[in-house]
């Protein structure tokens, strides 16, 4: 049993495209302990999201292991893996991916359906989460009344409402403007440094990867420091 | 759980939906109303019997036969009783509304069971040969009252040489069941054809009582076949199965009605089936959210599925509810004539409800298949 939280081994993620073979993760490996907060740069097609998508349980490798918290990822069926997401991951993506139709505290509410709480509860737990990153005089707006920053602050919520382990950004920044950026990375740290919570974030840009602990480059599907 | 998703699904696209429903309120208003008078398309009338038949001209259902038909028919072994009536009225259309008078013989309420009257007003029309008994349907309509005269215009000429017929009410009669029947003037055969100049000995239609249904078919047979290629060629048979060839005279219209539904119903399966899958298109990226926050592939599929049944059953109930409300109006605006003809039995709602989930799982197979197979990586990627 390894005492990282993430602890991925020898995995190559190869697809068939027509006769070709593309080589995304070529061997590798990476151990990521709890509390961290890392940073994967690196080009476009350098494997980057595929290896977030391995870690939060949404692909599986061609070959190797992938330890998240003592479960092995690669060799639960889609029904465990759905299980296993619900409880131990929180995503959030560049584009937020709200609901339009439904208010910020439905769309983080959300995750909070597939569990056996009440409606009372999950209020409570919603509200938490809201409270969080400060936006819960917004609960009642739907995601066209709020600004880019705020969507992204509900789908942080959203992330954070069933109190998973771990944290899959992917370019959380990508689409937000450089001031409402740093307001987002500042409450990624705070949600690192005080809530515990261990971040995975892929980014293009130099200036979030500094607001990591951690900073990896990967290339060719392989990674440096 | 799945309230909170399929609600946003439907209320993603709020006029799309409201338009979906609504086209399948409509078709199946358009199936209530053809089923609820399908009891007068399909000669299925309550009241009608196996054991009575009827014998008409066969060339021209308005036409007449001679009264040695009737004597032929009353002699037939099987045959319980016998009576005739003749329609004396020049305008058949105009006279549904205004009544129709039928000169009878004194057998016709013993053959009619359906057809009531009290002992005095029976007696009370032998007595009077001009004497007729009204409708209750149509002596409240018209406000009729014993004593009153009633004066028609006929085909047939009086002795006085005009066309007008007059009579006396001297009383009324009811109908069990159809009370479109209660629309209705009943007079004494024998005045009328004693006082006609033309046409005399002759009768409309015949209509017997037999011992038991299964003879109905036999009898009506021998009749037909001993009157076959004679100039009073007769057409004969059980009166439910003759009233649906009265009507079939104006074409096939079971098989227009059934054409006219399975036509709907392929359109409305066509328009759900689109609206599902550009509805699970547009979401692409909502479902792989949901999935990617845990939501199962087998929850998407009966997610998409619920809310396919969703709208097909609201439209469903909204169809057959403005069914139910246009029955009395249309009951009402035929002045009382089909209260029993037009009606949504319980056998056409099942049906309705039959179709309903065979729809809505048709139209929502494809998508929700569509939802429980598809990819989370790939639909991220894609955006």
């Amino acid at each position: 049993m390894s005492d990282s939280l993430v602890s991925v081994n020898a995995v190559n993620k190869i697809y068939q495209r027509g006769g070709e073979k593309l080589v995304v993760l070529d061997d590798l490996n990476l151990e990521v302990p709890k509390g961290d907060f890392l940073a994967l740069m690196g080009p476009s097609g350098s494997g980057k999201t595929t290896l977030l998508n391995l870690i939060g349980g949404l692909d599986t490798p061609t070959s190797g292991s992938v330890e998240v918290d003592n479960a092995r990822l690669d060799t639960l069926n889609s029904r465990a893996l759905s299980r296993w997401r619900a409880s131990h991951v929180g995503f959030i993506f560049q584009f937020y991916n709200l609901l339009p139709v439904l208010t910020a505290f439905r769309n983080v509410e959300l995750p909070l359906l597939l569990t056996k709480l009440s409606s009372s509860q999950r209020k409570e737990h919603v509200e938490t989460a809201l409270n969080i990153v400060s936006l819960v005089d917004r609960a009642s707006h739907k995601p066209n009344e709020l600004s880019g920053g705020q969507q992204q602050r509900v789908a942080i919520a959203r992330a954070l409402v069933s109190d998973p382990d771990i944290l899959i950004c992917d370019e959380p920044t990508g689409d937000l403007d450089r001031e409402t950026s740093t307001e987002i990375l500042n409450l990624l740290q705070v949600l690192n440094r005080d809530h515990g919570k261990t971040i995975l974030m892929v980014t293009h840009d130099p200036m979030a990867a500094e607001f990591a602990k951690r900073i990896l480059h990967l290339d060719k599907g392989k990674l440096s420091n | 759980m799945y309230w909170v998703l399929i609600k946003a699904g439907l209320l993603r696209k709020k006029i799309r939906t409201v338009l979906t429903v609504l086209s399948i309120a409509t078709a199946f208003l358009l199936f209530g109303m053809l089923h609820s008078m399908s009891a007068v398309f399909t000669g299925q009338m309550k009241g009608m019997s196996a054991d009575i038949i009827m014998v008409m001209p066969r060339y021209n259902i308005f036409g007449t036969q001679p009264y040695t038909t009737f004597e032929y028919v009353k002699s037939l072994e099987g045959v319980e009783k016998v009576s005739h009536m003749t329609m004396l009225t020049s305008d058949m259309l105009g006279s549904m509304f205004d009544g129709v008078v039928f000169a009878v013989d004194e057998n016709y309420f013993d053959v009619y069971k359906r057809f009531q009257v009290t002992d005095e007003d029976r007696e009370a029309m032998r007595l009077r040969p001009d004497g007729v008994l009204v409708g209750r349907l149509l002596a409240e309509q018209k406000g009729f009252k014993i004593g009153d005269k009633v004066r028609i215009k006929s085909h047939s000429m009086n002795e006085d040489g005009s066309y007008n017929w007059e009579f006396e009410v001297v009383g009324f009669y009811t109908v069990q069941v159809y009370t479109g029947d209660e629309i209705g003037i009943i007079a004494n055969y024998k005045y009328v054809d004693d006082s006609r100049v033309s046409m005399k000995g002759t009768t409309s239609y015949i209509i017997a009582k037999v011992l038991s249904p299964e003879l109905a078919d036999g009898i009506s047979t021998k009749i037909d076949e001993n009157f076959k290629n004679s100039d009073r060629a007769t057409r004969t048979g059980p009166e439910n199965q003759m009233a649906m060839e009265m009507i079939g005279q104006f074409g096939d219209i079971e098989l227009v009605i059934n054409l006219i539904l399975s036509a709907v119903f392929f359109t409305i399966l066509l328009v759900t089936g689109n609206t599902m899958s550009q509805a699970v298109r547009e979401r692409t990226a909502d479902l792989a959210v949901l999935k990617s926050i845990g939501y199962g592939d087998i929850q998407l599929f009966i997610m998409v599925m619920l809310e396919s049944f969703i709208i097909i059953f609201t439209g469903l109930i909204l169809g057959l509810g403005l069914t139910l409300l246009a029955i009395p109006l249309i009951v009402a605006a035929s002045q009382g004539m089909a209260e029993d003809g037009i009606f949504l039995s319980t056998s056409s709602i099942l049906l309705a409800f039959t179709i309903g989930v065979f729809v809505s799982l048709a139209s929502s197979f494809i998508p929700a298949r569509k939802a429980l197979k598809l990819k989370v990586v790939d639909a991220l990627a894609k955006g």
